[in-house]
């Protein structure tokens, strides 16, 4: 199936509207519910239902329909939105989810599980539960519209298309004909917008129309003709009634609108007519576009940006002023086309924080516990790619949380917290990277107990001395867990240090901060983007290495006598501190000679100092990463690579990986002596 | 079915037939353009249109723009049952398309 096949097209937005339903439904926990909470439940469960049909996703069109008519008795006052609704609305949810998977994949479908949600709804739908949200008149009013039945009223509609609608299959004649099915109309189209003979696009549609409507019908059922419609036009619908009657008129002026009960779906009417406005604009501004033709893009950019580069080189070499005016403006353009594809793929990290909603909510229950999650910072933008890859590491960290951080209900109250636990899930920009947190308020980590299971299972020796940070950093060691019991949401020792791992492969870093009683913050550190590095360029022989200034604290020169060996390593004094120190040229086996004074790189990695020996540094360099390719992707000690400006390739140092190898390297020696 | 377009430059008109949706739209707008720039009026006869949409009844209020814009005679001939379907559907008033006869 292609990604622009229309069944594709039907799931992504099927998930945007069942991840809408979530959020609505998480949201209206513990608080009264409004004629707009139910308005959008209904209408994401019934466009679901029309579209399934459509697309041949019977079961799910089937399903559906049993939640849509749960709503609209909902809209109508009949129903209360209790708690035991808006739990089968989330378990009706991840119905729609398994079958639109099942029907997708051809798999049998999960029937049993549709009969039973679809009982327990009825059953609802039957009596009224006794955990209800009592429906205030307000609300019920909102969602009704005008009074329900026996007395025709005056509506004045106005049905405004975007220009695209017709892009995406809609027929604004089609409307009109079901409004015309409602009762009695009156129809003006206004033509003004349509543009002179050279300027129109044949593809847009440029009418719009006043309707004059009196029916017996609410106004949400004048509402669900353009179910389909209204996140694609602007739709206005007010009742008019008899004091403040206004009548449409033929001409291109609209009247204002009358001061009684209205229902503004998108923008009010406004006094002139005029081109589509900056919402409207806004809402057609959107462009889906695959992920592998973004990825293209930004390789095709960063071949552009290496070949910029020789570029400049090349004409140094000549003195020319028109060819280096030239040159410099295609640096500028080839500059800021960079930032703007590398800015195409930012995307806020809020539609991440919006799934652990649903996660503290199931778990909470699942536990026993009473836990709220804060979230701040939702617009904060990162890479495409950093955000994939980050979910599951915070997963991992919310579950941890709940499970071993926050405590019960009972046990809070007894030591004078609030009886609710809080995780505030945070982020935001700090120069290059991105700061997540993950705060909790609850029990904090003992010190004492991780350096009691970390002595138990021979990880540090007992004469160690750590600091509470070090000791921390225990937990991420695989196998560590000093649960007292494997829970089947934790416990296993097996999380901690894939967070670590999930994280170093993003270019990030993990620390804690705990305190016993108060509670434990996490700070994930993040780059922005993992298509463009910020290095530290330095030669070994006649080869060029990228270091990744993130974890570059500065570099000092090593004079060949003040080199030593201290216990088998090297070792160098900076400042009092003894630094161990890797030769880069004994790693990748240099063979010209080592110059007479060289320079120590000094790295900070998990809280330590290590230095990296080359024969210059050759200054910063921002770059854009080249992957190895799939036959040296496997290769510990280097991350990617870059084509310099002279066409010579400088490999990228995984820096965590090298300091791998060399253990290791130290482990082999050590064993075979 | 396509579209398609018969010009005859010494009378300015320019009688089309056939199916009138977007792509033959973006066809008949380059014509009308080239009409109305060399003439100084057009004649378009459409009793031969067997189908068409939105699409062509913008595309013909914005000919009329146009020729109004530059002071020039734009006159729709023909009848034809799509365009007055796709009028009533959209309550565009087809005698809003200027000089339209009563009867063919």
């Amino acid at each position: 199936m292609s990604q622009m096949n229309p069944v594709n097209i039907f799931l992504v937005e099927a998930d945007e509207l069942l991840a809408k339903i979530e959020e609505v439904v998480l949201d209206l926990q513990g608080r009264e519910p409004q004629g707009e909470d139910i308005n959008q439940l209904f209408r994401a469960f019934h466009t679901i239902k029309g579209s399934g049909a459509m697309f041949g996703f019977d079961a799910v069109a089937d399903f559906t329909h049993h939640l849509e008519n749960a709503l609209d008795k909902v809209r109508e006052g009949q129903l209360p939105l209790s708690e035991a609704l808006l739990e089968l609305i989330l378990a009706a949810k991840d119905q729609i989810k398994a079958l639109l998977d099942a029907t997708k994949n051809e798999e049998p479908l999960p029937a049993k599980k549709s009969e039973d949600i679809i009982a327990a709804v009825s059953a609802l739908c039957g009596g009224v539960s006794k955990e209800s949200h009592p429906v205030s008149e307000a609300i019920s009013e909102d969602a009704r519209g005008a009074e329900t039945t026996g007395s025709q009223k005056r509506w004045k509609v106005l049905f405004r298309p975007h220009a695209r609608i017709l892009d995406a299959g809609l027929n604004p004649a089609l409307i009109l004909r079901d409004l015309r099915e409602l009762g009695e109309c009156r129809i003006i189209a206004h033509s003004e917008d349509i543009p002179p003979l050279e300027a129109i696009k044949p593809e847009d549609c440029y009418l719009w129309w006043e309707v004059e409507l009196l029916t017996e019908k609410n106004r949400n059922d004048i509402f669900d003709v353009f179910l389909f419609v209204d996140d694609r036009a602007e739709i206005v619908i007010e009742e008019v009634v008899p004091a403040s009657a206004t009548r449409i008129e033929s001409s291109s002026t609209v009247t204002e609108k009358a001061p009684t009960d209205k229902e503004i779906i998108s923008r009010p009417i406004k006094a002139e007519t005029s081109a589509p406005t900056k919402a409207s604009a806004k809402q057609d501004s959107g462009v889906r576009v695959p992920s592998e033709k973004l990825d293209l893009l930004v390789n095709l950019v960063g071949e552009l940006v290496m070949s910029q580069s020789r570029l400049m080189q090349t004409a140094s070499r000549f003195e020319a002023a028109d060819l280096a005016v030239s040159v410099e403006a295609i640096e500028r353009l080839v500059s800021e086309l960079r930032d703007c594809v590398l800015g195409i793929r930012m995307m806020p990290i809020g539609a991440t924080f919006s799934r652990f909603k649903r996660l503290v909510h199931d778990l909470s229950a699942e536990l026993g516990k009473e836990v709220a999650l804060i979230t701040e910072g939702a617009e904060t933008e990162l890479d495409k790619t950093v955000l994939d890859k980050l979910g599951e590491p915070l997963v991992h960290l919310i579950r941890n949380s709940i499970d071993h951080g926050i405590e019960s209900s009972g046990k809070r109250l007894e030591s004078g917290k609030p009886q609710k636990g809080t995780i505030r899930l945070t982020a935001a920009h700090t120069g290059s990277n991105v700061v997540v947190t993950i705060q909790d308020d609850g029990r904090g980590i003992d010190p004492a107990v991780i350096r009691a299971k970390a002595l138990e299972k021979h990880l540090i020796s007992p004469d160690a001395i750590l600091t509470d940070k070090e000791t921390f950093n225990l937990i991420f060691l695989p196998g560590f867990s000093t649960a007292q019991q494997v829970t089947k949401v934790s416990g296993r020792g097996v999380g901690m240090d894939v967070v670590k791992r999930q994280i170093d492969a993003l270019r990030g870093s993990v620390n804690i901060c705990s305190k016993v009683g108060e509670g434990t913050t996490i700070y994930l550190t993040l780059p922005l983007t993992l298509a463009i590095i910020d290095g530290l360029l330095v030669e070994v022989g006649s080869d060029q290495y990228i270091v990744p200034m993130a974890v570059v604290m500065e570099n000092v020169e090593l004079h060949r006598d003040k080199r030593s060996l201290k216990n088998g390593r090297n070792v160098i004094s900076v400042r009092g501190e003894l630094i161990p120190y890797i030769r880069l040229r004994e790693i990748f086996d240099a063979q010209e000679d080592e110059p007479e004074i060289e320079r120590i790189v000094i790295l900070r990695h998990e809280e330590q100092h290590i230095g990296l020996v080359v024969d210059k540094v050759l200054g910063s360099h921002q770059t854009v990463i080249q992957s190895l390719g799939r036959f040296y992707k496997d290769i510990a000690l280097i991350s990617g690579s870059t084509i310099m400006g002279d066409g010579r390739v400088a490999l990228i140092l995984d820096v965590p990986g090298l300091l791998n190898y060399v253990d290791q390297l130290n482990v082999t020696q050590a064993c075979s002596r | 079915m396509a579209l398609t377009t018969v010009e005859d430059l010494k009378n300015e008109s320019l009688t089309i037939s056939g199916s009138l949706g977007l792509s033959e739209a973006l066809q008949l707008q380059e014509k009308l353009l080239h009409f109305l720039q060399e003439s100084a009026s057009l004649t378009l006869e459409i009793g031969e249109i067997e189908v068409c949409d939105i699409t062509a009844l913008q595309l013909f209020i914005a000919a009329r723009k146009t020729a109004a814009a530059s002071g020039k005679t734009f006159v729709i001939t023909g009848k034809t049952a799509s365009l007055e379907d796709i009028c009533e559907q959209l309550s565009f008033p087809l005698r809003e398309l200027s000089h339209l006869p009563v009867e063919a």
